[in-house]
């Protein structure tokens, strides 16, 4: 039992990190972090039909744009880091 | 030629008071002059963690509703030439003061002093605004926690949407030994996340909670958080001081005794 909740402590820091992020990116755009974590799969699976990447390197962002007209709007970026270009066979 | 600071940070308890107490004694010590000015209307605290609770015969209120002149509330820290207090009212609420009000008594106070600095509540209402209302720049005090930094990066979107002159965060209560065995956040980490410039880290030392006891901020003292805030303070003055390594005097006899409570 111990070593079980050991386990489950190591890189607490790692894991608040990451905790933070989909929280605040919820606040900012008024949806859940269930709803980015979507995006995000979802993203990851239409991508890697086509080239190999990081899974665990993802990176989902919504921050605040100027659009041409001047007004502010949210923006979606996603960092997807490739580990192989072209594509796998899949299509 | 003065410069208005106000100190908010969202969460409470996070170390707004203890970060104001040190800033004003480090500008003071520094030679400038300084006043603190408690803005938490009916939990007044700086007071208690300058150490000048006795001396307080009129506040904030007071100043406000034209009881009294702004000279005979400022309580003069006997420590240091430099440094003033204006306190709170304790039987107050926030709604006694607003904004208007915070604006123009700081700017009749921006004649006398170097720095005016702002203690602000916690929250985000009323007591905020009035906190906000007359400061040309702010610093953001958090914690390397998740709910402490959220909050933090909704003062920031609010700061920001008040036009803030300039935002700076002060990461408070950083434990090295828990950042490096990678359960706490790192200071790179919580910058990274609210991506505002830091202007000062504060390591998590014991000596804060024995000077609040004593009702001395320890502002240029050797202690480790001593030192961090008087660089704050050097920073804030335009010194270009390199971030400080935040367990660089821990003695070896004391992380000896820190493994072996641990064990």
């Amino acid at each position: 039992m111990r070593i079980l909740s050991g386990l489950r402590r190591r890189n607490s820091g790692e894991l608040a990190k990451n905790r933070l992020r989909l929280i605040l990116i919820a606040d900012k755009t008024d949806c859940s972090p269930e709803m980015i974590e979507m995006v995000k799969e979802d993203l990851a699976a239409a991508v890697s039909r086509y080239m190999e990447i990081d899974q665990g390197g993802i990176q989902i962002q919504i921050r605040e744009e100027t659009a041409l007209t001047g007004r502010k709007i949210p923006a979606l970026y996603a960092n997807i880091p490739i580990l192989h270009m072209g594509n796998k066979g899949t299509f | 030629m003065s410069e208005v600071i106000v100190i908010t940070s969202g969460k409470g308890g996070v170390g707004k008071t203890t970060t104001s107490a040190n800033v004003g004694t480090g500008l003071a010590i520094l030679g400038y002059k300084v006043v603190l000015i408690d803005t938490d209307i009916g939990l007044r605290n700086l007071d208690v963690v300058m150490g000048l609770e006795n001396r307080i015969v009129y506040n904030l209120v007071d100043v406000v509703e034209g009881n009294c002149r702004i000279k005979q509330a400022l309580i003069k820290d006997k420590r240091y030439p430099n440094l003033y207090l204006l306190p709170s009212a304790q039987t107050r609420d926030k709604t006694a003061v607003n904004p208007g009000q915070m604006k123009k008594l700081v700017g009749e106070l921006r004649g006398e002093f170097d720095y005016i600095l702002l203690d602000s509540p916690a929250g985000i209402e009323r007591g905020f605004k009035n906190a906000v209302a007359g400061a040309d720049r702010a610093f953001v005090v958090t914690t390397p926690e998740v709910s402490a930094i959220r909050d933090a990066d909704r003062i920031i979107g609010l700061l920001e949407a008040e036009d803030m002159g300039a935002i700076d965060l002060i990461v408070n209560r950083v434990r090295m030994d828990m950042v490096r065995r990678g359960d706490m956040m790192s200071v790179g980490d919580v910058v990274d996340i609210l991506s505002v410039n830091m202007i000062g880290a504060i390591p998590d030392d014991e000596d804060i909670v024995i000077s609040t006891n004593q009702g001395e901020p320890l502002a240029g003292t050797q202690s480790l958080a001593g030192q961090a805030y008087m660089n704050i303070c050097r920073r804030i003055v335009g010194e270009s001081v390199p971030l400080m390594n935040l367990e660089a005097s821990k003695s070896i006899f004391r992380r000896l005794t820190g493994l072996l409570k641990r064990a």
